[in-house]
């Protein structure tokens, strides 16, 4: 029992007289847990905001259009949305953010039973932005639940038994072209694709970067490596790229590994499941009401890409090279990391985790935030700092089409890497960094 | 006769309040090795390191070729630096390790000085393996071939035989002492041998607490105190204190 409690006085001296274990343990966690999730939660308020912003003054903003002027229902439909009537869309979509067209036909159609058709036109500044598109998906909703209301006054039923009466065909004006919503889920969900995958990459780049000094130190090669007729930045520039292939391997096994995975998701059911959970879905849908909406055979989205097949090879490469320069920055930063932690490997390794939560913040907030919301200016532009960032804006401006954010964000990228880089050289120089640890120890012995 | 090859003027290193090396000069000549001598923690090893490049002096300078430091990427060629302790690449082979440092020297000529490295290493066949299964001879005597594949003008060896067995340590020495004799290149060597020191030195310089205490040839210092070897000339001066 003695013998165990002087190994664990021991051990807890050892450990915690170690600097870098203090602050990797015990002090980085009450720093970054609050850095975090208070980042985290400014970006949950952005998404209020945003939602906030996306319905304020719609009534003032949402216009109906009646293709046909004299339809019965489609007036009492307009009438019943509390909001302005027009009968041009050119004129309504000049003056209006939301334009609801109601087309001919409209009572027709639902007296015999069948969907009445309606387009919403939605302008918007900020296209590939999930939350603007819940407030649409609300406004359809909205339209469906009065027009059965009113179909069910008119033909003396009660509304529950109506299902679906319109068919919605929800469609974005921005910058002059029409997207549709197929199409900033797509967006949405590509960005959300490679953000995973950088935050992978960049983690996996930020160890190994972090832990190649205190390697090079604890072998004793790191010491020759300095005298070796090589420039400080040949040195970090051979260190980075080498680790980043390294790393690229390493995420090329990840995408093996998942994909087969994903050949492992029958697993998870067994053969009654399904049918139970049908069940479950069709009680679900006789109780609320969901509003129908039109999914193309070929959606406006995919049409778009078919269009845009020309660039499609150019936006996937430049995709990968902003993964590639997510990996390569973060594989720099890991090293500055390293030399910070004076080539100490425990320290930097345990504090990584903490590091990487910190630098994958910006990223995480960007997709709770949703694209293009609005953070505040100050945290957008210390979101810059991080290896991972402005590579990934880079990828999801490109992948939103949106050429001249893209270019912003290269540039971000370049000083990003350019002062990473230029940091790590003049540290990397620094010989008290280089031999903290072990010149200290000499000092004690010679006192 | 021609100057030095090396000057080290008035090096001062400070750590923190503790001062490791304190006004050390010393000139090292053509074909020359000269050692520094003295106990664990006496600044041999903060010297040479100032005179490979690795750390700065606070004050004093060291002057190469009539070059003052630091060295640019040419002067660096010219010198060969071998950590006390120096670790190795284990997951290289020998030949790999060889390789790497011999195409960072040289732009061309890499073949046959890899083919000279490949003799003064001694390692034959094991050579082709990874270094993390050779012996402690082995590496050092690998750092070693490593060092001398560019034709150093300049070798600063720190404790270069510490630690080794008597076959490995004779054959380093021979190694080294052959390398400056044939080539004209200088030597700087660190060393608390004091048997070692009187086989291969030309002349040596005594350290203790940052200071060197006494310098001459082995023989001189041998005459000079009146001793029977270098070890009572070191505790003559120090008075058994370091």
């Amino acid at each position: 029992m003695r013998r165990i409690y002087r190994l664990i006085v021991k051990e807890v001296k050892e450990l915690v007289r170690d600097k870098y274990v203090l602050f990797s343990i015990i002090l980085a966690p009450l720093i970054v847990m609050p850095l975090t999730l208070g980042i985290t939660y400014i970006a949950l308020r952005g998404v209020g905001e945003t939602l906030r912003e996306a319905f304020r003054g719609l009534p003032e903003n949402i216009v109906v259009v009646l293709e046909d002027v004299s339809d019965e229902l489609a007036n009492i439909v307009a009438q019943k949305l509390g909001v302005r009537t027009e009968y041009n869309v050119d004129e309504a979509l000049r003056k209006y953010t939301i334009v609801v067209i109601l087309h001919s036909g409209f009572t027709e159609n639902m007296l015999n039973g069948k969907p009445a058709m309606v387009t919403v036109i939605s302008k918007v500044e900020k296209p590939y932005n999930i939350f603007e598109q819940t407030a649409r998906l609300t406004i359809v909703g909205t339209l469906n639940d009065v027009v059965r209301d009113v179909l069910a006054e008119r033909a003396n039923l009660n509304p529950k038994l109506i299902k679906s009466p319109v068919i919605v065909e929800s469609r974005i004006l921005y910058k002059g072209g029409f997207i549709d919503e197929f199409r900033v889920m797509l967006v949405y969900a590509i960005s959300i694709g490679v953000e995973f995958i950088i935050l992978i990459l960049g983690l996996l780049s930020l160890q190994v970067g972090a832990i190649s000094i205190g390697v090079e130190r604890e072998a004793r090669t790191l010491e020759l490596l300095l005298t070796l007729p090589i420039s400080r930045l040949e040195l970090v520039l051979g260190k980075v790229l080498g680790i980043s292939l390294i790393s690229l391997m390493g995420f090329t096994s990840f995408l093996v590994g998942f994909s087969l995975s994903i050949l492992m998701i029958p697993l998870a059911f067994t053969p009654m499941i399904p049918s139970v959970f049908s069940d479950v879905t069709k009680g679900f849908m006789n109780v609320t009401e969901t509003p129908q909406i039109t999914m193309p055979i070929l959606p406006l989205g995919l049409i778009n890409l078919v269009e845009e097949l020309k660039t499609l090879t150019l936006k996937v490469a430049v995709v990968l090279i902003s993964i590639a320069l997510a990996m390569f920055a973060s594989t720099i930063f890991g090293i500055l990391v390293g030399i910070l932690f004076v080539g100490d490997v425990r320290g930097a390794l345990t504090s990584t985790s903490y590091i990487a939560l910190i630098l994958a913040t910006p990223l995480i907030a960007d997709i709770i935030g949703a694209m293009g919301a609005s953070l505040p200016t100050l945290l957008q532009v210390t979101f810059l700092l991080s290896p991972m960032y402005p590579p990934f804006k880079i990828a999801q401006s490109v992948i939103a089409g949106e050429t001249g954010l893209a270019i912003a964000y290269a540039i971000a990228t370049l000083i990003n890497i350019t002062l990473l880089l230029l940091l790590t050289v003049i540290l990397v120089k620094s010989e008290r960094l280089i031999y903290g640890i072990r010149l200290r120890r000499v000092r004690r012995s010679e006192d | 006769m021609n100057g030095p090859v090396l000057s080290v003027i008035d090096v001062v290193k400070r750590f923190g309040n503790v001062t490791a090396v304190n006004k050390v000069s010393f000139n090292v000549f053509a074909g020359e090795i000269f050692c520094l001598v003295g106990p664990n923690g006496s600044g041999k090893t903060t010297t040479l390191r100032i005179i490979a490049g690795v750390i700065e002096p606070d004050e004093g300078y060291v002057v190469f070729q009539n070059r003052r430091q630091p060295w640019d990427l040419d002067v660096r060629r010219l010198i060969a630096y071998l950590p006390e302790d120096a670790g190795v690449y284990r997951n290289l082979t020998g030949l790999e390790y060889l390789r790497f440092i011999a195409e960072l020297y040289l732009t061309n000529g890499v073949k046959e000085a890899l083919e000279k490295a490949v003799r003064i290493s001694g390692l034959g066949e094991r050579l082709g393996d990874k270094i993390g299964g050779y012996s402690k001879g082995m590496k050092r005597r690998l750092l070693l071939a490593g060092a001398l594949i560019a034709n150093p003008r300049l070798l600063v060896l720190d404790e270069p035989t510490a630690g080794l067995d008597v076959v490995h340590a004779v054959a380093m020495r021979r190694i080294i002492v052959d390398y400056v004799k044939g080539s004209g290149a200088s030597a700087v060597i660190s060393s608390h041998n004091m048997l070692e020191v009187s086989y291969m030195c030309d002349r040596v310089s005594l350290i203790n607490r940052g200071v060197i205490v006494e310098s001459g040839s082995p023989r001189e210092l041998l005459e000079r105190y009146k001793a029977g070897n270098l070890e009572e000339v070191f505790t003559n001066i120090t008075g058994g204190r370091s």
